[in-house]
This record gives C-alpha cells, sequence and structure tokens, in this order.
C-alpha cells in the first residue's frame, strides 16, 4: 500500500499551512487560531502514530504491575468485589500482551478497564479502607503516576506545554 | 446504581448521580440540564445574524420597541464562551438617548465549565464598586430567546495581555515585561484582597449557597467537581481518584467562608495599556462561596504564572514571587494565610484542574458540544503536566503527614 499516513499528514499539513492559512487574513481571529491548532495538532499526530502501538503496550505493562501491588496491599475482604474484577482484567491484559495478533483496540480497552478498577479500588480504600491500607496504597500510586506522567509529557511535548521541555526525555527511549 | 453511558445517560443514571453528590441547587440545575441534553445535539453553528436576532429578542423582552443593534462583530479570547461585541442604540431608564458598547457572551452546548449565567449576572451586578467589571444589563438564563444561555454587559476596554508578551492558549504562562509586573501586580492582588474582605448581602447572590463555617462550603465543591469527574471523564485516572480520597479526608474547617471569584488568574482580567490599569476582573463564572485560599492556590498555580528570569521563581499570575505575593494579600485583606490550608487548596486546584482539562475538555471535543472543540482537544494536552504539579504536591503531603 502506497497511500499511508505520513503522505496523507504531510501533505495535508503543507496545504493548510502555505495556502488556506495566507488566504484567511486577518479579519477573521477566530478561525485563524482554530486553523494554527488544526495545524499543530496533524503535527503531533504525525510524531505520535509510529510510536502509538509502542505506547499503549508500554501502558498496559505498567498498568499490570501497578495492578498485581494495588491487589497485594489491600485487605482482600474488604473488597472482594473489585479485587476479583480486576483479577481477571489483569488475566486478560496479560493475555494481549503476550500475544503477536493482538488488536490495537483491545489494548485499548484493556488499559482502560484496568484504569477504572484500579480507579475503583483506591476510591474504596479512601471512602471504607483502614489508615494501614491507605498509607500502604498511597506510594504505589504515586509511583505510577510519576512513570505514566513522565511518559504522557514526553508524548504530548510538541505542544508546547512544557516550561522546561529540556528536561524531558524523548517519548521513544522511555518506551519499552 | 444504573450504569452511566455517559454520552446517553439515562434519566435513573442522572438521578443517581444527584442523589451521590449533592450540590448547590444552581449547580445540580445546570448539571442535571446538561446530562439531560447530553444525548441530543452537538454545538449548532451561530452566524453574527443569528446571535444579533436572539439579543434582539432578549432586550425586547425587557425594553420593547426602540432600540437599535449595530456593529455587531466576534471577540475572540477565552477557552469556554462566544463573545459577540455589538453597539446598543437605545434609551436607558434616566431618559436619554445614547449608544452603549455591549458584550453578548453565550454558552455553548456544553463548555469547559459547565457554568450558570444566573450566577455569573448575580455576581457581576455584586461585585460593581467593590472591584472594576463590567456593567451586567440583561440575562438570558434558561435559553429563552438566544439559542443558548447567554448575558449581556458593556464592553469594556482593555487586554488580557500586553503586546509585547507571550503565552499559550487561554492565557496560560504569560510572560510579563518588568514595567508590566510592577504597575499591574500590586492591582492584581489588592482586587481580590477587595472581593475576599467584602462583605455581601446573601440576598443580592439568591442563586448561590451560604455555608456555615467548618467544612460544608468544600463539601459542596467537592461534590461539585466530583459529579463533573464522574460525568465527563473517560480512562479514569488512578492518581485523580487518590487525589479526590485524600482531599475528602482532609479538609480544613474554614472559619469565614467569603465570595471567591473561582478563576482569578492571568487572562481573566483587562487592563488598558496606555495608563497600566486593571479595567475589568472578567470570567466570574465558577465563583462561589468558600475558603478564601482557593483563590489564592488557583492564582499561585504555575500554570497560571511565569518563572522569572533566573527560571526558578515562581510569579503569581506573572507579577510577583510567592512571599511578596501573600504579604501584600494579608495586609491588604486583613486576611491571614495558613501554609497548611493553603497547601491543601493547591491540592484541590491541582485536582480540579485535572477534571476540567482531562475530563470535560475531552467530553465536550469528543461529543462536539463547542465551537471550538479542536481547541478543547488542544487543552486535554496540558492535562499530564497539570498532573505532575498535582501528584508533586500530594508526595509533599504525605510525607509531611505519613498518610
Amino acid at each position: 500500500m502506497q497511500l499511508r499516513a505520513d503522505i496523507q499528514l504531510q501533505t495535508a499539513i503543507r496545504a493548510l499551512s502555505e495556502v488556506v492559512a495566507p488566504a484567511l487574513g486577518s479579519d477573521n481571529a477566530l478561525a485563524t487560531e482554530q486553523l494554527q491548532l488544526v495545524i499543530g495538532m496533524l503535527h503531533l499526530l504525525a510524531t505520535q502514530l509510529p510510536l502509538q502501538s509502542r505506547y499503549d503496550r508500554d501502558e498496559l505493562t505498567r498498568l499490570l504491575e501497578f495492578s498485581a501491588d494495588l491487589t497485594a496491599t489491600v485487605e482482600p475482604d474488604g473488597h472482594a468485589h473489585i479485587i476479583t474484577t480486576l483479577a481477571a482484567a489483569s488475566v486478560a491484559g496479560v493475555a494481549l500482551l503476550t500475544s503477536v495478533a493482538a488488536d490495537a483496540a483491545d489494548i485499548q480497552q484493556a488499559i482502560r478497564d484496568l484504569s477504572t478498577y484500579t480507579g475503583a479500588l483506591i476510591t474504596a480504600v479512601y471512602a471504607d479502607g483502614n489508615e494501614t491500607e491507605r498509607r500502604c496504597i498511597t506510594p504505589l500510586v504515586l509511583a505510577h503516576a510519576d512513570a505514566q506522567l513522565l511518559r504522557e509529557r514526553a508524548w504530548l511535548l510538541p505542544m508546547g506545554w512544557e516550561t522546561q521541555p529540556e528536561a524531558l526525555p524523548l517519548i521513544a527511549d522511555l518506551l519499552k | 446504581m444504573p450504569a452511566l453511558d455517559k454520552d446517553q445517560p439515562s434519566p435513573a443514571a442522572i438521578a443517581a448521580l444527584r442523589a451521590r453528590f449533592i450540590c448547590e441547587a444552581e449547580i445540580d440545575r445546570i448539571l442535571t440540564r446538561k446530562m439531560s441534553l447530553r444525548a441530543g445535539a452537538g454545538y449548532a453553528t451561530q452566524s453574527l445574524a443569528t446571535l444579533v436576532d436572539g439579543t434582539a429578542a432578549l432586550i425586547r423582552a425587557h425594553l420593547g420597541a426602540g432600540f437599535t443593534i449595530r456593529d455587531a462583530r466576534w471577540l475572540t479570547g477565552g477557552a469556554s464562551k462566544l463573545q459577540m461585541a455589538f453597539t446598543l442604540d437605545w434609551t436607558p431608564a434616566d431618559g436619554a438617548r445614547q449608544q452603549t458598547a455591549m458584550v453578548l457572551r453565550m454558552q455553548p452546548a456544553e463548555s469547559l465549565v459547565e457554568s450558570s449565567r444566573r450566577r455569573e449576572f448575580e455576581v457581576l451586578a455584586a461585585v460593581h464598586g467593590v472591584v472594576p467589571v463590567p456593567t451586567v444589563y440583561w440575562n438570558d438564563a434558561e435559553a429563552e430567546y438566544l439559542s443558548y444561555p447567554a448575558l449581556v454587559y458593556g464592553f469594556v476596554p482593555g487586554v488580557t495581555k500586553p503586546r509585547d508578551a507571550t503565552s499559550q492558549a487561554t492565557g496560560m504562562g504569560t510572560r510579563m515585561a518588568s514595567h508590566w509586573r510592577k504597575s499591574l501586580g500590586p492591582q492584581f492582588v489588592s482586587c481580590i484582597a477587595r472581593v475576599h474582605k467584602h462583605s455581601f448581602d446573601p440576598a443580592a447572590l439568591p442563586s448561590f449557597e451560604f455555608p456555615a463555617p467548618g467544612t460544608a462550603s468544600l463539601t459542596l465543591a467537592l461534590n461539585h467537581w466530583e459529579r463533573v469527574w464522574e460525568e465527563d471523564a473517560d480512562q479514569d485516572i488512578p492518581l485523580m481518584r487518590l487525589a479526590a480520597g485524600w482531599l475528602r479526608r482532609h479538609m480544613p474547617a474554614c472559619a469565614k467562608p467569603v465570595l471567591l471569584h473561582g478563576d482569578y488568574r492571568m487572562g481573566n482580567f483587562l487592563f488598558t495599556e496606555h495608563d497600566a490599569r486593571i479595567t475589568a476582573i472578567l470570567d466570574w463564572e465558577m465563583a462561589r462561596i468558600g475558603d478564601h485560599h482557593f483563590d489564592l492556590a488557583w492564582a499561585m498555580h504555575p500554570a497560571y504564572g511565569a518563572y522569572d528570569d533566573d527560571r526558578k521563581t515562581l510569579l503569581v499570575g506573572g507579577f510577583l514571587p510567592v512571599p511578596a505575593f501573600i504579604d501584600r494579600y494579608e495586609h491588604e485583606s486583613g486576611l491571614t494565610v495558613d501554609p497548611a490550608t493553603l497547601h491543601y487548596y493547591k491540592i484541590y486546584c491541582g485536582w480540579l484542574q485535572g477534571v476540567i482539562a482531562i475530563a470535560t475538555a475531552w467530553r465536550i471535543a469528543h461529543n462536539s458540544k463547542t465551537h471550538q472543540d479542536v481547541q478543547a482537544a488542544w487543552i486535554v494536552g496540558i492535562g499530564p503536566r497539570l498532573l505532575a504539579e498535582l501528584r508533586n504536591l500530594l508526595a509533599q503531603a504525605c510525607a509531611v503527614a505519613g498518610s
């Protein structure tokens, strides 16, 4: 197949930047602002597409580790239903990671499921758990967030939100 | 509890959310309205002619005939609402024919911040004379005349950033030259101090609840934004769940609830460049009654400030280092800033920014609910940076408390 995403994005960006933008003129600030955002979004997409599969598998891998750590930390009897659901989602996630034919949409759904159930477990521990549980899960959540947010910030670096972009590693170097 | 399909919520699911998160009555009304309309159409593009017709219908309901709308044009700025400037040729109650520059401010089908035009109208009227704000004229809180709820207020001259400054979307990260810092910085502190120390009559703010001292105001605020997270979030985030749980367990008591602006920062006020004078404090849509530390923590957020030339010293609002900001605020307001309470509210603000930037921005773009979905999607991109700051604030608090 010849017409892949890279050439589609490249030509669309050039047309928007060199033909459409100059034609807008200066009297439509709203349209000009939105066009610049569209071009920025397409540039971002062009950098992300080649890494999307690695990014998702990396996120799923770390969510599986996080789920296992959380489950091992909390009182099993206190949150039995959530732990059972989380365990089933983890089994499904491991199966996807070990399958070379895993569909990208299935991996994304596994990420969503694990995020939902780990979130529900944290909420339950803070609402109904004991102080020891809360003390134990907090550093786990913070450590998971630390690694995940570093990747997300590196992933979105071209957007220009960072005050010290040079301090962030390249996303390709962070992905397993 | 009924399952929640966030794109097509059932009446039972909406009712369950309302029961689970008890909010101020007006907040409950607008969030229920939002969810009731969610499965419906996305934002319908509005032409200037449509807005002029709707505005004329609104004004006619109050004035009858005898007015003309002229020079209608779009205003840019802000990520949340549509704004149209126009001139009204009319005869006010004092009887003198005049031409008044006005602004129509209308929400799209869903906003980055779903808020009440009724509350915004009331608070703008209430703070008039306390700090510079536009004069409010008419309110279409139920969208009887326009396609979406809107209000009309007076046009105020000024800019949100000087021509020699640079910034991100929505005014974030604006870097100001030192002469602007010296002239505007004291006014920036003074305005919020005046709001906080002013005693407002509850009768002037009938859509606001005035909670008693203690944790009642904070509970209402947490209920509000946790409900929004449940309504809008797509992929869940463990850190956001941890933050919500931590905030519930560590609520500080508020000795004296005050009127909060709710979004006090660079980008939300106008000033005139020729005399460096703040001419209007804008965007009161997140106003509520609560702890004064909230507005300070919000203004101090790094995303709304800028770093000094040493790239280490955070300038609040792009103006003042944090110690100078606090000193001046305490002096002008007569209120005390408690470091532990301030840290709590920094965590609360970080979590709230996560709700808006990650949950709501994504949902409204996903459902094509705004006039600038691409900007809403762009704002989602700041989420990880905001959450990294939230994560660090939580880590500091837990290290101190040992929990």
